[in-house]
């Protein structure tokens, strides 16, 4: 496991969409934030563009990463070779998953700081807790992506293609999915017989938690345990259905 | 004999055996939803074989590869690599095997940065490794992306990652597919040649037999996921030993009469094309002395020829002949 970690950061800088997306990531803040800057700038249309930031941040930085994790590595057969070399099929679901969790965990962290570097370069002042509201964008959309990310894994490892589980993660990370699925979830007819549902929606449950975690306060604990569950259920299914996946060369 | 494995997953060796195959499969059967692909396969590929897997498309060849690369799961069975045969220490000895698997290489990366990758991803810490397999395959100095590359070039390569890091066994699937004449004969040599000085197992399935055929020392042959013969080089040039002899004549119902006749040969019978007679040599006929009488009886002798069976006939005459796999 060690050796196909070791590898995969031998192909991390020559995987140029990687840095692609998170620099278009970061350029879309730099841009926004500079437009909004100087003596018209208010808490309120910072807060705007955060808003389009943290809905955005997840699909732009998450397909690069998830065409590094996944697709990339699928396409040119390397699960395979570690498979033929040794490597379980519950190692390679492993690896893959501590390389989305660093990833990500690494390039929205450094994109935070990059941000809120632009946010002191530019004077921005946007109220009492100033890296509250960035910081809290930052760790829904980490969160969202993991989420997201480990879900088009498990179809990517259980298809062994990679235009299905680019397109999960893109329906997902875009938010059609959940509008979709909010809209049914809100229907007179669904709360009445289960209740208001929409709220533990990844998204919402994961924008919950970040803001709060960005201002010190724990969270929720029933928002914490499904966000748990959201991460981890995926991981098992993963596991389980590659365990039954024939592999051709 | 009922072999169970011991605590290590080595399984212990029958009484007749007295060395450990390299890959040994017992009973073993693979089948997809209802379809069966292999029935009850048994096979032993020793150390310093070069062992030939023969099969048309879809007998079988490449589900047994996938069994031994842990790329599919046995239905039933068992397998066992240098005697491992539990799933922890077969997965241990599986990193003793290099093997072609495809051509699924990153597509914009050179052979080199390719190599790099999977030379990391083998654990393998030689640096020259690299360019080492590189030279083997006639890749060395070829700095394009491998998508740019022709099929005999990403097959080289394919080859190339197989044998990175010295694996005592190496598996080939079709290795000489896409080849020009050239290349088949640099890699039938090549095989040859680590098998010859540094003792490398091969396990290589291809459908161009007659290939095959110089460069095997075992041989196994499948049929409708049934493994219907295994031997040894020797013992294949036995069965296919028995030929026919073809005379070229001016009149080949002269000739027939005058052996008949002068030899007692029966069987000879006119070839399709009505130019000259075939005898089998299963008669016992000589064919020095088929010529002499020929020439003695005053006929014109303008071909004289002995045909032993091709590897492709013998297959066929296990399998059931050529007409039941157009």
């Amino acid at each position: 496991m060690r050796d196909y970690l070791w590898a995969d950061a031998y192909r991390m800088p020559r995987y140029l969409p990687l840095w692609t997306g998170f620099a278009i990531a970061l350029a879309l803040y730099l841009g926004a934030t500079y437009l909004i800057s100087g003596p018209a700038f208010t808490p309120e249309t910072y807060a705007s563009v955060l808003a389009v930031f943290g809905s955005l941040l997840p699909l732009v930085a998450g397909l690069s990463l998830i065409g590094f994790v996944y697709s990339h590595d699928v396409r040119a057969g390397a699960m395979k070779v570690a498979i033929g070399r040794g490597v379980s099929r519950r190692g390679v679901v492993g690896v893959k998953t501590v390389e989305l969790l660093t990833l990500t965990v690494l390039g929205l962290g450094l994109l935070f700081v990059l941000c809120a570097a632009w946010d002191a370069v530019l004077g921005l002042d946007p109220g009492p807790a100033p890296l509250a509201g960035l910081l809290g964008v930052t760790l829904a959309a980490t969160l969202q992506l993991l989420i997201y990310g480990l879900i088009a894994g498990c179809v990517a490892f259980a298809r062994q293609e990679t235009t299905a589980s680019t397109t999960v993660f893109a329906l997902l990370a875009s938010g059609v999915f959940e509008v979709i699925l909010g809209l049914v979830l809100s229907q007179d007819a669904v709360v009445d017989a289960v209740g208001d549902l929409s709220r533990f929606l990844p998204r919402n449950l994961t924008s919950e938690l970040g803001h709060a975690w960005a201002t010190g306060d724990p969270g929720s604990f029933l928002g914490f345990t499904l966000v748990a569950g959201y991460l981890l259920l995926p991981v098992l299914l993963t596991r389980y259905l590659f365990d039954r996946t024939e592999l051709d060369f | 004999m009922d072999v169970q494995p011991d605590q290590a997953g080595t399984a212990p060796l029958p009484d007749n055996v007295t060395e450990v195959p390299v890959i040994r499969l017992d009973t073993v059967s693979k089948r997809y939803g209802d379809k069966p692909a292999l029935r009850e396969v048994s096979m032993s590929v020793a150390q310093g074989d070069v062992y030939g897997l023969i099969g048309r498309n879809g007998a079988g060849k490449t589900t047994i590869m996938k069994l031994i690369l842990g790329l599919s799961d046995l239905t039933g069975g068992r397998l066992l690599i240098n005697g491992a045969t539990t799933a922890k220490s077969l997965r241990t000895q599986r990193a003793t095997l290099g093997y072609l698997v495809g051509q699924s290489f990153f597509a914009g990366y050179s052979a080199r940065e390719n190599l790099e990758y999977f030379r990391r991803l083998k654990g393998v810490a030689d640096q020259n490794e690299v360019p080492r397999v590189l030279e083997l395959v006639g890749l060395a100095g070829v700095d394009a992306p491998f998508r740019k590359y022709s099929m005999g070039m990403k097959q080289r390569l394919g080859i190339a990652n197989a044998l990175l890091g010295r694996p005592r066994t190496v598996i080939l699937d079709e290795p000489i597919n896409g080849l020009d004449p050239q290349g088949i004969v640099e890699i039938r040599e090549l095989i040859a040649e680590l098998n010859r000085d540094q003792g490398t197992t091969f396990l290589v399935s291809s459908h161009i037999l007659s290939e095959l055929a110089l460069v095997a020392t075992h041989f196994g042959f499948i049929d409708e996921g049934r493994l219907v013969a295994e031997m040894s080089a020797a013992e294949l040039s036995d069965a296919t030993g028995v030929g026919n002899l073809t005379v070229g004549t001016d009149d080949p119902d002269a000739a027939r009469r005058l052996l008949a006749a002068q030899l007692q040969v029966t069987t000879a019978s006119l070839t399709p094309n009505g130019t000259g007679i075939t005898i089998p040599l299963s008669s016992g006929v000589d064919p020095a002395a088929v010529a002499r009488t020929l020439v003695n009886g005053g006929l014109e002798l303008h071909e004289l020829h002995v045909a032993r069976m091709s590897l492709e006939d013998f297959y066929f005459s296990l399998t059931g002949g050529a007409e039941r796999h157009a």
